[in-house]
């Protein structure tokens, strides 16, 4: 066995088994199940094992737990057909219906329009007779006013956008794995259908994630980018909550090589010494979807799991799972 | 340090976090609707105002040598929230706001040029914005005796910007008395100091009484002791005979910079 993760330190780049990761997580999840399972229903729950899957949509709820990311799935070599596949483990810290993303965007919206008023409403320059002139026009009174109306006006609306959510993904090696970066996904639109049993939401995103996985003498490290538009489309049926999950990637579009470029190294150098290591960093993207399901049993234990791809013609599958406590 | 979007969660802190999360989850009982007279501070008020006296010391490194900055900081402290939504479990989420301002003294002076100092010499500032949510709560006779609350935030002050995950446990020992201990954790990997490539990774514990009948206008002492580090990132060590020679994960530099020991006094409603 030839298994590497690189360490931040010293003490920590001596290679790690493999399942070391699984076994933290799975003995989490297991503890957090049987200790859950073991607890009577509450008085008040209606003696619920499932909460309502609608209520999941509809109501105010934070979670915070554990997840795991492995397969084929955006943080692997698949757009160059590379066999490792990475396997990232984190923290989650989920709200739904919340204030965070609201407020978020209420003090960008703020910051961006009172920016706006404060600058210049045109600049022209020209020349004459030998001189550069620049001629700077401001916003009138009237007009500031008018853009303070409609920024407050913007603000209010984005922080009391009733339905919002934000999820924050922390991947973090200390758990084992080979992932290091966060991933954040603020909806800040959610337009219920079907009774409060359907909901599309739409927000804004970010990630970035550095893996590096090592196996036999070849050798991946993969660096993620995500800067886009999430978009989800969820339904209800009895406890569970279906979803379809897009990342719309504006960074795949992109044509640098910062984002989308591939570099294979056959051999490379420690301390100046050439040493036989046959590496591919990859920079990737990717236009990922998630297919998933989520439930909360016996109200406070929130589990979800999801099937997924970096695109939806690569061919090339993984998963993400989450377990962890509401409140 | 730049920021750097690799964030490295600290063990300590997050096993806590995580300790926290299912004991809570696990034990606490079922509330259907909010109480009155819930607040995020001492269990039942949604304001604190404070003057607060504080002594600090700045480590500083001036070439190869480590000097200090001491001083002491004298500001006006305001803290206000108020929670405005309802969990299906009854737990409470709502919204929080900081502003301070006055003076801090452990600052350079004038034949320094080392760049890790505070922004504007002097001038003690800090705003931030969090997102309370409560974990657990323990009613008797209707009013909130015990209460867990977490919030995540994050803010600017004359030393950086941040984010922040904040912790209290708050008890209502007698009608007219409750206590307050509260853990803040700014870390390192989310923090961007001033005119450097600096991090600051950052913890405070904040012990505080609330005197007077719950949910009125009283009065607010705390006491609050704050350590903190500098975090630089490095390039990662190469692994020998693997990844030819590089290694993606920066490791992280750090050395002490601050301890802060604060008292305030003040209202709160």
């Amino acid at each position: 066995m030839d298994l590497h993760t690189l360490g931040r330190s010293a003490a920590s780049t001596a290679p790690r088994p493999r399942h070391s990761g699984w076994a933290r997580w799975v003995g989490l999840c297991a503890g957090l199940g049987l200790l859950t399972a073991a607890m009577p229903a509450q008085a008040g729950e209606g003696n619920l094992f499932f909460e309502d899957g609608a209520s999941l949509l509809q109501g105010y709820s934070v979670m915070g737990g554990a997840f795991v990311e492995g397969g084929g799935g955006e943080l692997s070599g698949w757009k160059y057909d590379h066999p490792l596949r990475p396997t990232g483990y984190g923290f989650r810290y989920y709200e739904r219906n919340g204030f965070i993303t609201g407020t978020i965007a209420a003090i960008a919206i703020a910051v961006g329009g009172g920016m706006a008023a404060a600058g210049p409403k045109r600049v022209e320059t020209w020349e004459s007779g030998g001189y550069r002139y620049t001629r700077t026009t401001y916003y009138s009174p009237a007009e500031k006013a008018a853009m303070a109306a409609a920024t407050s006006a913007a603000a209010a609306g984005a922080f009391g956008s009733a339905n919002q959510s934000f999820d924050l993904e922390i991947y973090t090696r200390q758990m084992g794995g080979n992932s290091e970066g966060w991933r954040v996904n603020g909806m800040l639109f959610g337009v219920p259908f079907a009774d409060g049993h359907g909901m599309f939401d739409m927000g804004f995103g970010y990630a970035k994630v550095v893996s590096a996985i090592g196996e036999s003498g070849k050798y991946l490290i993969s660096n993620y980018h995500y800067l886009g538009m999430p978009m989800r489309l969820s339904y209800a049926f009895g406890p569970f909550v279906t979803y379809a999950h897009f990342e719309w990637n504006w960074l795949g579009h992109s044509d640098s090589t910062e984002y989308n470029g591939k570099n294979n190294q056959n051999q490379g150098t420690v301390n100046g010494k050439p040493v036989a290591s046959a590496l591919t960093e990859i920079n990737t993207t990717g236009f990922p979807w998630r297919f998933g399901v989520q439930a909360a049993l016996i109200s406070r234990l929130y589990l979800e799991a999801a099937l997924v791809t970096p695109n939806l013609t690569s061919g090339s599958f993984g998963g993400h799972a989450t377990i962890g406590a509401r409140f | 340090m730049a920021l750097n979007f690799v964030v490295r969660a600290k063990r300590s802190g997050l096993a806590a976090l995580g300790l926290l999360a299912l004991a809570t989850s696990l034990i606490a009982p079922q509330i259907a609707v909010a109480k009155e007279e819930v607040g995020p501070f001492g269990l039942s008020r949604n304001g604190v105002v404070t003057g607060v006296f504080g002594t600090t010391t700045r480590n500083y490194q001036d070439g190869s040598k480590t000097k200090q900055w001491d001083g002491k900081q004298f500001y006006v402290n305001f803290e206000g929230g108020l929670f405005g939504k309802v969990s299906p479990l009854g737990n409470l989420g709502g919204l929080e706001l900081l502003a301070a301002m006055g003076y801090d003294g452990a600052t350079p002076d004038g034949a320094d040029s080392n760049p890790r100092g505070p922004l504007l010499g002097g001038f003690l500032y800090d705003f931030a914005v969090g997102f309370p949510v409560t974990l657990f709560h323990q009613f008797t006779d209707g009013k909130d005796r015990f209460q867990l609350q977490l919030s995540p935030g994050f803010g600017i002050s004359h030393i950086h910007a941040y984010l922040y995950v904040k912790t209290k446990a708050a008890y209502q020992i007698t009608p007219d008395i409750a206590a307050e201990v509260q853990w803040q954790w700014w870390p390192g990997p989310t923090s961007v100091m001033w005119n450097s490539g600096f991090g600051v990774n950052q913890q405070s514990v904040k012990g505080s009484v609330y005197l007077g009948r719950a949910g009125s206008t009283g009065l607010a002492v705390f006491a609050e002791y704050l350590t903190s580090e500098t975090e630089e990132e490095k390039p990662g060590l190469p692994v020998s005979g693997a990844f030819g020679g590089k290694n993606p994960f920066t490791r992280t530099e750090r050395s002490d910079y601050e301890k802060t020991l604060r008292l305030g006094v003040g209202a709160a409603f």
